[in-house]
Formats: C-alpha cells, structure tokens, sequence
C-alpha cells in the first residue's frame, strides 16, 4: 500500500481521536471532573514525555555511562527553569550540557 | 420548541413590545404554516455568525433575515424579519436551529485575540521549531517520498506520533501496524479533546472541527491557560485558535526545511532532545499544588518502567497513572 493512503489513513484516525470527545462532551454529565482532571493531565503528560526522552537517549548511546549525560542535562535545565521561570532557558542550559557530557564520557 | 425560541429571540432584542410582537406573528405563522411555512418562519432563526450587539452581550441565538440585506442593528434586523413575515413567497421548508446554549459565533476568530494566542505560544515555537526541523529530517532520510514524510505534519500533527510512523514505513512494516501505532502515540488527545470540549460546548460545529485538527501538547496548554482565566469565552477560543495556526505554520515549515536540509545537520547537535528539556522546563518553572507535583512524579516513574509495555502504551499508562494519583488529593495544597 503506498505510504501516503496509510499516512492518510493514521491522520483520518487520528483526527477522529481529537474530534470525537470534544464533540460528544455534551452526553458527558461529570465535566467538573473532566475539568479537573484535564489540570494534571498537562503535568504527567510533560513529565511521561520527557521520561521517555531521555530514556530514549540514554538507550541510544554506548557504554555504561551512556545514560549519564541525557540525565545531567534534564536536572541543568530544570535548576535554569526554576531560577529564570523561563523554559527557553532550560533549553539553552541544557543543550550544552549534554554535548559537553557527551563528548566527554564518549558515548 | 417555538417557546424557547421566541425567548431566546426576545431576550437577544431586548424583549422590546414591537419585536414582541414580530416574534409573535412569527411563530405563530410557521406553527400555521404547516408543511409549506416560509422561511420568515423558524428558519429565519439562524445560529450563524451574527455581529449583534445584543447577540455578543448575550451570547444567544439571533434573529437574521434570510434576505438579502444583513441586518445593521437590532431594529434592522426585526425591520427583515417583518419584510419576511409578509412578502416572502412560500418555499420548501428549512429547518428550524436553535441550540441551547446558542453558539458563540462573533468573535471566533478576533485578530487582536488571536494574535494574543500567537504570542502566548511564542515561548514553545522555538523548541518545537527545532523539533519540527528534527522530524523533517528523519522523513528526509527515509525511504519513502519526501511529501509523503511532509504530509505526515498536516495529517498527525503530532511530533511523536510521525516519528513513528516515518520509522515504520522507512522499515516497511505493514499499515495496520502503522496506523495502530500512530493511535497509540497520540491516545493522549482523547483525555485534551474531552477536556477541551467542555470549553468549546458552545461554539459552532465548523470551529470544533478546526480547534480539534490542530490540538495537540502546547495548544492545549497555552488554550487550558486562558481558558482558566475566564472573561470572554469567544476571545478565548480566539487565543485557543491564534495559538494553534502560529504553532502549525511554524512546525509545517520547519518539518519543510528539516526534509531539504536532512544530510546536512549533524545528528551529534541531538536536535531532538530540546523537547524533554523544554518540557522539563516547563514542569520546573511553575511552582504547582501538591497535586500536580504529584502527577509529574508518578507520570515520571511509571513511564520509565513502563518503557518497554508494547504498542506504546507506556506513555498513556504513565499519563493515566500521574493523573490518577493527582485526583486523589481532594483539595489542592500550595
């Protein structure tokens, strides 16, 4: 099957995911618990996310210290968010710590 | 049903005597009109976009002619609703909407609102720009046709989602297995889009339609953040709306740019770690209740140790478990 009817396919479904509960929100009668839910939703969606790269990461490189420089990076960046309250900072922290840490343990 | 109507229509107008008394011949005309009523009936009373004044103010359904003059004010409009009350000529009979609560329809797509959108999410365009790039190159590299890795943007518009679908079909596997997968990656909207569609209940089918296309891990938190802030819900779904296309156009066009530079980015610049840190950036920076520390915390832990759950359910595994144990806390703690 060509790539661009399964791509087309996913995006069909997928959208179908997006559209759907929003659109039959009005037979949903708890929507102050669906309100409060979607409130931690965004903190453990974030959170499982950046797990998941790092873990990603760290399975990418070699030798035992392969996960050292993805998890120094994630705790440089978050020390830089919390000092600035700017996310763009973490990045900017971040980033180079991991090139850095990553040259040098050569994974 | 043409009771509530009338209400609605009396209560937008200002229940002034004449529209009264318009709205009486009205519906009285289209209960009597039976199989053949005119369309200065029921089907006068539309829930499109109206400008009113009353109609912003009171957010209800509106009373527009279906003639050929828009109406300029409150009394223009009953002025159209008259003329059609008595010189329209019969036609076949259109449907009558009207929808409790009545669409909010003016305002929807507000450019100052909008643009406040846009720079509310300024901020994430950086991170996910690069992300974009990013994903733009894997497709570049991959063995299938470069529009069809562009086309997975517009169609998933979700960077992890086409990740995996571009590595699929670079590895040949088969399209159920694809599709299945992109599902998996994107479960998550279905938690965003019923929490969003709480928000949305009053806007009109067309808008849910866009606002759902382009939901996604920032626009729902730049749109829950507004949301939360009250005020105007039209300016908000605004902000929602601005939000999300400058995020689009940004992703879509560095997905473009990383597809014709891929080769010549070096993957040492590990490009695609700017997302966990942005994200942990994100989590780090607001100070949060006790409750939301407690969902990133748990989120954190099941997703590393459900990395290796199949069909890439570990992610919505985590996220159900960091919520869950969130909701636990009945009162949230500083």
């Amino acid at each position: 099957m060509s790539a661009f009817v399964v791509i087309v396919a996913a995006g069909a479904v997928s959208y179908a995911f997006r559209l759907a509960p929003a659109a039959l929100v009005d037979r949903v009668r708890s929507i102050g618990r669906l309100d409060r839910a979607a409130t931690y939703v965004v903190p453990a969606t974030f959170a499982a996310v950046a797990a998941g790269g790092v873990l990603a990461r760290a399975e990418a490189g070699a030798g035992a210290l392969a996960a050292l420089p993805p998890l120094a990076a994630v705790l440089v960046a978050i020390a830089a968010a919390r000092r600035t309250g700017s996310s763009l900072a973490a990045v900017a922290a971040g980033l180079p710590t991991l090139w850095a840490l990553t040259a040098v343990a050569g994974t | 049903m043409q009771l509530p109507a009338l209400w609605f229509v009396l209560h937008a107008f200002g229940a002034s005597l004449g529209i009264a008394v318009m709205g009486a011949v009205l519906f009285g005309g289209k209960a009597l009109g039976g199989a053949a009523p005119t369309p200065g009936g029921g089907a006068a009373l539309a829930s499109g976009p109206c400008r009113c004044p009353a109609a912003r103010r009171t957010g209800v359904a509106t009373l527009h002619g279906i003639s050929t003059s828009p109406p300029s004010g409150l009394l223009a409009a009953g002025r159209t609703v008259a003329v059609m009350v008595t010189l329209t000529p019969p036609r076949p009979a259109a449907p009558a909407v009207v929808q409790s609560p009545a669409p909010v329809a003016a305002g929807l797509l507000d450019r100052r609102a909008m643009a406040g959108g846009a720079r509310a999410i300024a901020p994430w365009l950086v991170g996910f720009g690069l992300y974009g790039l990013v994903v733009g190159m894997a497709a570049g590299k991959a063995g299938i046709p470069a529009l069809a890795g562009w086309l997975t943007g517009p169609a998933l518009f979700s960077g992890g989602a086409q990740v995996a679908t571009i590595d699929l079909l670079d590895a040949g596997a088969g399209p159920v297995v694809v599709v299945a997968t992109a599902l998996a990656v994107n479960c998550r909207l279905v938690v965003y889009s019923a929490a969003m569609g709480a928000r949305w209940r009053d806007t009109p089918r067309w808008w849910r339609a866009l606002a759902a296309a382009v939901l996604v891990d920032p626009t729902f938190a730049v749109g829950d953040e507004r949301y939360r802030q009250g005020g105007d819900p039209a300016a908000a779904h605004a902000h929602y709306l601005g939000a999300a296309l400058a995020l689009g156009a940004t992703w879509l066009t560095a997905s473009a740019v990383g597809i014709l530079a891929a080769g010549r980015i070096p993957t040492g610049l590990a490009l695609e770690f700017v997302i966990p840190l942005f994200l942990a950036g994100e989590i780090a920076r607001k100070p949060g209740t006790a409750a939301s520390r407690r969902a990133w915390v748990v989120a954190t832990v099941v997703a590393v140790v459900a990395a290796d759950v199949p069909g890439h359910l570990g992610l919505l595994t985590a996220i159900a478990a960091g919520t869950a144990a969130a909701l636990v806390i009945r009162e949230d703690r500083p």
